[in-house]
């Protein structure tokens, strides 16, 4: 229900918006690098008390790619995966989470600018999606996994020149994919991610 | 050579002060495996899981259940850098409640092959009771009866229903931990 609102929401923005410039992209690819925010009910904190480092901090990457449908419009798939390794003498414990997401992307500022015969480009996009979510942790050959749904929602804002530019973004993920450990605390998939990196596109 | 010497002299009052400093007990994480138990550990009174802490893939003294658990470990010989020390431990702890005994020994004047074959004497015992729930870092100064001390059987007695889980148990300078 949710996701048809912020759909339907994204439809009429993309038509009261008007058709885009004629020499609009029509494709982007971005690559992002950066860092997420685990959703952690005590986990982190027991792996911090029993002398491994706090894994609820991690860092990682974004790999999106999008294709513009209607003026404003766009269709996302992107990767994203984080890790965290923390060791205590010659133990190491990982944890990793991961999320393969489909996403609708609506443009919503998007300024040419032209300083002293240089051209650039500014622009603003809201994104919203859903897709499979996974988390697993290791730990001298243990460990545990869940996967499952959840979805996104974000904002990147990007600057650049012809094809290329650079975005900054952030991205709220919601889901109730986690792993327990054996005194009571959970560490989830979702959370707060926050990326900057390279944009292309055509 | 010879100008190295007041160097060399300092190198090693440096590093007997330091060995002074370090942990008193053995196997803190309880990782150090010998032929399927824990090396260094004992379990006394009850039944206990010294295979996983707060993590399957984490090795610890899991105490949880009913009735009485008590592990031991003895250490020796050693010297103290003074009469107060450090405990530290992670606990997770509710429901049961859990006291950690030690006692201290010097020297025996006997025959053996181990310090706790030549007889040591036991000088006191001391103790007390771990009070904070949850899952926490325990920190507690012990004081010894004596400088002389050099033998320790540390125990860690469970009582009651409940969860008790011990690792990353040790004990040595206090000093060495304050954080400038």
């Amino acid at each position: 229900m949710k996701k048809g609102i912020v759909l339907a929401v994204l439809g009429l923005l993309a038509v009261g918006a008007g058709p885009a410039a004629g020499d609009e992209e029509r494709f982007s690819l971005e690559l992002r690098g950066g860092g997420f925010n685990r959703d952690d009910a005590g986990y982190a904190d027991h792996a911090a008390v029993y002398g491994l480092s706090d894994p609820e901090l991690a860092g990682g990457g974004v790999v999106e790619g999008g294709v513009r449908v209607l003026p404003r419009l766009w269709l996302l798939g992107s990767w994203s995966g984080w890790t965290t390794v923390g060791s205590r003498r010659l133990s190491e414990l990982s944890v990793e989470n991961q999320a393969l997401l489909a996403q609708v992307g609506f443009t919503a500022y998007r300024e040419e600018f032209d300083t002293n015969g240089v051209a650039w480009w500014l622009r603003a996009d809201l994104t919203a999606g859903a897709g499979l979510y996974t988390i697993s942790d290791d730990l001298e050959g243990e460990g545990h996994r869940d996967r499952g749904p959840g979805g996104r929602l974000g904002g990147q804002l990007a600057v650049g020149w012809r094809g290329i530019g650079f975005a900054v973004s952030y991205g709220w993920h919601l889901t109730g994919v986690r792993i327990d450990d054996r005194v009571g605390g959970s560490i989830g998939a979702g959370g707060h991610e926050f990326g900057a990196g390279l944009r292309f596109q055509y | 050579m010879r100008p190295f010497t007041p160097v060399l002299l300092l190198f090693l009052i440096a590093s007997a002060a330091g060995c002074a400093t370090d942990d008193i007990l053995g196997n803190e994480g309880f990782e150090i495996d010998c032929d399927g138990q824990p090396c260094d550990w004992k379990l006394l009174e009850g039944t206990a899981d010294l295979t996983a802490s707060w993590h399957d893939g984490d090795a610890g003294a899991d105490l949880s259940g009913s009735g009485r658990t008590v592990i031991e470990q003895r250490s020796a010989p050693f010297t103290i850098p003074g009469r107060e020390l450090l405990l530290t431990a992670a606990v997770a702890r509710e429901g049961a409640s859990l006291r950690v005994e030690l006692d201290w020994y010097v020297a025996g004047a006997g025959d053996g092959p181990t310090y706790w074959d030549r007889e040591p004497l036991l000088v006191d015992t001391r103790g007390f009771e771990v009070d904070d729930r949850g899952v926490f870092e325990l920190e507690e100064l012990v004081s010894t009866p004596s400088l002389e001390v050099s033998g320790l059987a540390l125990r860690i007695v469970k009582d009651g229903e409940g969860i008790a889980i011990v690792d990353e148990i040790a004990l040595g300078d206090p000093v060495a931990e304050v954080t400038p």
